[in-house]
């Protein structure tokens, strides 16, 4: 089957995706512009071409997995600022990103989950470039931040990629996975996502880390070595 | 007032010991070159010295020998990182038993770039180079550090923003401004002793520089926060003033006339 090329989106292109979704929020029922997609004003070529195609994502792993390979041709440098591409394929794969419900409207979330926002805080919510960035730093070796649905960001991926210093570090994201995720059901182990920081929970987990960082040289330590600087109350969530 | 604790004794290494330049963008690949002076500190002679550079999820670490014998890794390559984009720096001294404690640090270097008139002053407002849409400036302060974003859309925008003077007179008072609301308003810092290797301490101190006598009040009630914003007029006043800043801007309005 013949994929598609991917473009991007310009300017006009942005604004008039912008738009679409503002329409949905007012209760619009409108399909996503295919035509957009390869518009002579709302898009241009990428300088190589890359072909996809409409892959249904079972999980944000496997549209992680996916884009990575596909977009290996691109420099890997620019594309994690790259807002006219993260907002062409949030576009292409909007029915992914955005599905409709039986009666065709849409819960849209904030822009910036569809089209790049480059700002600091919000960088990491886009919801294709959030999977594309994990799994080119773990591969498929850290479950909990990517076995959501796609158009969901993901309790502990949101949680430890808003902390810069959290997201790339080897070892402390081993211990989340160790000590959070529930292999068996491929999820998060109950109540580890609760709200507040409750003894042994997610949050705390990253208060004490963040402490920890200060005294200890958490970048060169294992996940085991991280398990073993904190205090006991994670201990069930070991034995979990 | 902002207080942290030390119970573990890690020293601080100061800024000044420190430079990084970034040196090459070869194939739209930036490396560095660092210097490092820990003499003076009784730091043990083989803890190890390393330097992680790090932007977003952007993190690379690079082994620098000990600190008796500090030696440059050959390859100081950042990689995956935009070329444009500005990236922190971490020097972290660790102890040799294997155990991680760290035994000094300097965070939130900012890296000087090759094309930077050579100087030793801290950098206060790094520059970063990203895609603002029709926007030409803003001032990033979520970040490590405060900079200030320009729009990679822009041909020659680094050299406007170096040596403009409409740009210049007209960005950076109110980029002095809005540094120094965050800092004595949103955050109520107001004393530059409290951690003078700390962003905040270190504009505080700038502002002494500028000749601004009195530090600002602190508190949070309605009078003092007048004080406050009359404060940070009176220091974007004294900026613009030792930067003449309205007769360089009328000169390069009428470039004729003398």
């Amino acid at each position: 089957m013949m994929g598609d090329l991917v473009r991007i989106l310009t300017e006009e292109g942005i604004r008039s995706f912008r738009e679409y979704l503002a329409g949905l929020r007012e209760g619009g029922r409108a399909e996503p512009s295919r035509a957009l997609l390869a518009d002579p004003y709302g898009t241009s070529k990428l300088q190589i071409n890359v072909e996809i195609d409409k892959s249904q994502f079972a999980n944000r792993r496997s549209a992680g997995k996916y884009l990575f390979e596909k977009l290996q041709p691109l420099s890997n440098s620019r594309i994690d600022s790259d807002v006219p591409l993260w907002s062409w394929l949030s576009l292409y794969y909007f029915d992914e990103l955005c599905p409709p419900g039986k009666d065709g409207s849409r819960r849209v979330a904030e822009d910036c989950r569809y089209i790049l926002d480059l700002d600091f805080r919000l960088y990491y919510r886009h919801l294709l470039l959030g999977p594309y960035m994990v799994y080119r730093l773990y591969g498929e070796g850290i479950p909990m931040l990517l076995w959501e649905r796609v158009d969901q960001m993901g309790e502990a991926y949101r949680e430890l990629s808003c902390r810069q210093n959290l997201l790339s570090n080897r070892g402390v994201i081993e211990a989340a996975n160790t000590l959070f995720y529930d292999e068996k059901r491929d999820r998060l182990k109950k109540g580890a996502a609760v709200k507040t920081p409750k003894a042994g929970s997610l949050r705390r987990f990253i208060d004490v880390v963040q402490q920890l960082d200060l005294t200890y040289d958490l970048h060169s330590m294992t996940g085991e070595q991280v398990l073993g600087l904190l205090p006991q109350e994670f201990n069930e969530w070991r034995k979990a | 007032m902002i207080r942290k604790f030390n119970y573990t004794g890690r020293k601080r290494i100061a800024r000044s010991r420190v430079r990084i330049e970034i040196t090459s963008r070869k194939n739209g690949v930036a490396s560095f070159e660092a210097s490092i002076d820990l003499s003076g500190l009784k730091l043990p002679k083989n803890a190890e010295v390393f330097i992680e550079a790090y932007r977003r999820a952007f993190f690379k670490r690079f082994a620098f020998g000990t600190v008796s014998e500090i030696r440059s890794p050959q390859i100081r390559s950042l990689g995956d990182l935009d070329p444009r984009a500005l990236a922190m720096f971490r020097i972290k001294v660790v102890e040799p038993s294997g155990k991680g404690r760290i035994l000094a640090v300097a965070d939130k270097i900012i890296p000087r770039r090759a094309e930077d008139e050579p100087t030793d002053k801290i950098c206060l407002l790094p520059v970063d180079f990203v895609d603002l849409g029709q926007s030409i400036w803003r001032l990033d302060l979520a970040g490590d550090w405060p900079s200030l974003q320009l729009n990679t859309r822009i041909e020659d925008i680094r050299e406007i923003a170096r040596s403009d003077v409409h740009f210049l007179s007209l960005v950076y008072p109110e980029v002095v401004r809005q540094v120094f609301h965050k800092i004595v308003v949103e955050e109520d810092h107001t004393d530059p002793q409290t951690d003078p290797d700390d962003w905040m301490s270190q504009w505080l101190s700038f502002a002494s520089l500028l000749g601004v006598k009195q530090l600002p009040p602190s508190g949070g009630s309605e009078p003092i926060l007048q004080d406050k914003l009359k404060w940070i007029d009176d220091t974007v006043e004294a900026f613009c003033s030792s930067n003449k800043m309205m007769e360089k801007f009328v000169q390069a309005m009428s470039p004729g006339e003398k």
